[in-house]
């Protein structure tokens, strides 16, 4: 059996080539205590089987951690190279299912980034930490029956509810007085540093950079979605935790929805004003000998509001986006002057001088239809060119764009947590999520 | 977030590949001199124009009427002096915060290198800035056919560059920081970077070209035809061991979606077809890596299993056999239970016996 395998000497693919040749050298470098005994291969053989027996989507991670005998350490840990330091002592007293727990355990605190995310917080704690991230993990691993060795940290044991994300129990452990905490999982997870950690440029062990890490946390990514969709070899139940992980990984990153409007409006006032800036059709009144200058010319900027006030919104979401949307006219330069605003419930009626919403009269219900109202403000004297719709999104939408008009829909977060339909491509969507 | 000595590499891989580069940083951070230290280190000219303070006249060429009544579109200083020094980098400041036809002005220099009848060496590299549409005063995000024309860097100043910069000064501390040669860009570099990423895209083609289509989401790099082709012109000079540096301008140039795939796919380019193992023309690679093992395992095992006959199910414990046992084990689990009715038993299965039972997996 491959020696090269268990001692975990899998040498980097410089190039792809070769790293055979390099894994025997660096496997007859090694001193005796690193050197792994065939019955410690064989019990690690068969860990990472029961391992990937139960989650195969982590795959990935499993084979990509370098295996390093560390005698004198009691337990096994990792560091942020993605080496997993394996006690021997630890290693015989467990059994084969325990050691597999304890594989996904210590692959979990890598995937899950809790040595960069230690980093981030504000306070340094690396005992407390090493708990919390240790908390985020179990809990999965105990609902889906995997056996732990030695009492292991749930959330329930620190007093905090499952499914929560590390630094949540975090910031609940260091309100607590006195946490008594077991031998840490070294820097990988977050934690403290083992005295026996390697150097970052060990040769017999080398550490994972941090390209091949990311490259690995989105591939299992991948693999758990895909996983989820059953398209896969075997589909079958994934663990909250790790779906809620891999959804994260995937999603773009969420932007505000106060920057999403500004950045909306603003890019729709700026297609206005480039409409006709600087222009050759009169000449400038730089007047310079033989050389003609353009003129600068630039459209008025407006703004077209349309108010569903028969939307049952969450109470101070309206304020809060009319406030918004107010502040990013006037930094614009948008004058109370060039802008309409008009309510729609049953009939649309404009409002000439809207301070604050609590001015507007609520009908409630939902499901007034908007395009008259749109139609309004389109056809409007003014010609607005940005139309910003509040709503709670419930309503139809007009089938196709209004030429040279930017359609922005804020929708609002409702009483009764309905969601509405996507509106159409073309409709520039900002949803406020009911604590936005 | 690119460290300054990954964003250098980035910058001079770039510049050599001929392909413009867009800095995106806050204001104040020092996008300016770090361009202008830049140019100093490669001993080349350095020529800044400032989009916001123009006229597209500045950059198109001021139309100047001749005796003859003809217009003659006269260069400004700027691009004389750079045609003068031979080429060097052009830093065209303030993209994003500039007027639409500014913008569109300096976009023709940035993609076409010619300032009204003036056309600018060869040699110039362009490198545009500009500030996240949500910090800079008045700025807009960048239309995606603009944002597709340019490979995109963040950079943020690093405490370590500016402490030696303080100290050592700046131009020194930089030269201090940018430790990776560049390759020569030679055609066997060339050809490898051409290989990585044409043979990427005929097994991805959902990713040759994406443009995207919501609004709000197209101010950033995305996958096209044209950013395929940049890749592909500045991986030749990015050296294979300078990894930050390729995802900086991998993921700069066709996003990070198909960015990371692209460079996932490149990690595992050397494994062969699952289909061709099973039927025997490649064998499978000794000096493998774990990993790679796994993945060209399971593919052979789920291939067997499609093809559900005897033979092929044969074809598959042979390839499974050879692997070491360890890594092999999960795909005989799979191949043992589609086992076709008429298949006998094969003597490998007792090369996993122990190691099955030992894992407590062998009852099933």
């Amino acid at each position: 059996m491959t020696a090269e395998v268990a001692s975990g000497g899998r040498a980097r693919s410089g190039d792809g080539q070769g790293n055979g040749a390099a894994a025997a050298t660096a496997t007859r470098l090694l001193p005796d205590h690193r050197r792994f005994t065939t019955e410690e291969q064989e019990t690690l053989s068969a860990a990472r089987l029961l391992a990937l027996d139960w989650m195969p989507y982590l795959a990935s991670a499993l084979f990509e951690v370098v295996l390093v005998r560390s005698p004198g350490l009691d337990t096994f840990a990792v560091d942020d190279r993605w080496r997993l330091y394996v006690g021997p002592e630890a290693l015989t007293r467990w059994s084969v299912q325990e050691v597999a727990g304890v594989l996904l355990h210590e692959v979990g605190h890598l995937l899950r980034d809790h040595h960069a995310r230690h980093a981030e917080q504000e306070v340094a704690n690396g005992l407390l930490w090493n708990l919390a991230g240790d908390a985020e993990i179990n809990d999965d691993l105990v609902a889906a029956g995997i056996p732990l060795p030695e009492g292991p940290v749930t959330p329930a044991n620190l007093g905090a509810p499952d499914g929560q994300l590390a630094e949540r129990y975090f910031a609940h452990l260091l309100d607590l007085d006195e946490v008594a905490g077991g031998p840490g999982c070294g820097s990988g997870a977050g934690g403290e540093g083992l005295p026996d950690e390697l150097p970052d440029d060990d040769r017999a062990h080398p550490g994972r950079s941090d390209l091949d890490q990311d490259l690995v946390r989105r591939a299992v990514a991948e693999a758990i979605a895909e996983h989820q969709t059953g398209s896969g070899v075997e589909a079958g139940a994934i663990p909250g935790g790790w779906r809620r992980w891999a959804t994260r990984r995937l999603a773009p990153p969420a932007v505000p929805w106060r920057q999403r409007l500004r950045r909306g409006v603003r890019r729709s006032l700026a297609v206005t004003a480039g409409r006709l800036d600087t222009s050759y059709q009169r000449p400038g009144r730089r007047r310079l000998p033989r050389i003609v200058t353009p003129a600068m010319v630039q459209p008025k900027l407006r703004v077209g509001v349309v108010l569903d006030t028969s939307s049952s919104m969450l109470p101070g979401q309206l304020e809060a986006a009319l406030a918004e949307l107010d502040g990013i006219c006037r930094h614009a330069g948008v004058g109370r002057d060039d802008r309409v605003v008009v309510t729609a419930d049953v009939e649309v009626h404009e409002v000439p001088h809207l301070r604050s919403a609590a001015e507007l009269a609520l009908v409630g219900g939902g499901g007034t239809d908007l395009r008259p109202a749109l139609r309004y403000v389109a056809g409007h004297r003014l010609r607005p060119r940005t139309l910003v719709v509040l709503t709670d999104g419930f309503t139809p939408w007009p089938s196709a764009p209004t030429p040279g008009c930017t359609v922005i829909a804020v929708l609002l977060a409702r009483h009764d947590d309905l969601v509405p339909d996507d509106p159409p491509p073309w409709i520039d969507t900002i949803r406020i999520s009911p604590h936005g | 977030m690119p460290t300054t000595s990954t964003l250098l590499t980035v910058l001079r891989a770039a510049g050599r590949a001929d392909v413009p580069v867009l800095l995106w940083g806050s204001p104040g951070t020092g996008k300016s001199a770090l361009i202008g230290t830049l140019g100093r280190l490669d001993g080349v000219h350095t020529a800044t124009v400032i989009g916001s303070l123009r006229e597209p006249s500045d950059l198109a060429g001021l139309p100047v009427v001749q005796d003859d009544g003809s217009v003659v579109l006269a260069p400004p200083r700027w691009a004389r002096d750079l045609a003068e020094a031979g080429g060097g980098y052009l830093f065209l400041d303030e993209l994003s915060t500039a007027p639409p036809a500014v913008q569109a002005a300096m976009l023709r220099v940035a993609m076409e290198k010619v300032v009204g009848d003036l056309a600018l060496p060869p040699a110039t590299r362009i490198v545009a800035a500009a500030n996240p549409a949500d910090l800079a005063a008045g700025g807009w995000e960048l239309e995606p056919p603009t944002a597709n024309r340019f490979l995109h860097l963040t950079h943020q100043p690093d405490l370590d560059t500016f402490a030696d910069g303080l100290t050592i000064g700046f131009d020194r501390a930089t030269d201090h920081r940018d430790d990776t040669r560049l390759r020569p860009g030679t055609d066997a570099d060339r050809a490898r970077a051409t290989a990585q990423v044409l043979g990427f895209l005929r097994a991805r083609p959902h990713r040759f070209d994406a443009c995207p289509t919501e609004p709000g989401r197209g101010g950033g790099a995305w996958p096209s035809p044209r950013t395929w082709h940049h890749l592909q012109r500045v991986l030749a000079f990015l050296p294979h061991d300078a990894e930050e540096a390729r995802r900086a301008a991998t993921v700069g140039l066709v996003g990070e979606a198909a960015g990371l795939e692209f460079l996932t796919w490149v990690r595992h380019s050397d494994l062969p077809e699952p289909a061709l193992v099973l039927d025997g023309v490649i064998a499978l690679d000794p000096g493998l890596r774990d990993d790679q093992r796994f993945a060209v395992l399971s593919g052979v095992t789920s291939v067997a299993v499609a093809r559900g006959t005897a033979e092929a199910w044969a074809a598959a414990w042979e390839v499974v056999r050879m692997a070491p046992v360890d890594v092999a084990a999960v795909a005989a689990r799979h191949l043992f239970a589609a086992r076709p009715a008429d298949a006998p038993v094969p003597e490998a299965i007792l090369d996993f016996e122990p190691v099955l039972s030992r894992a407590g997996l062998l009852a099933s």
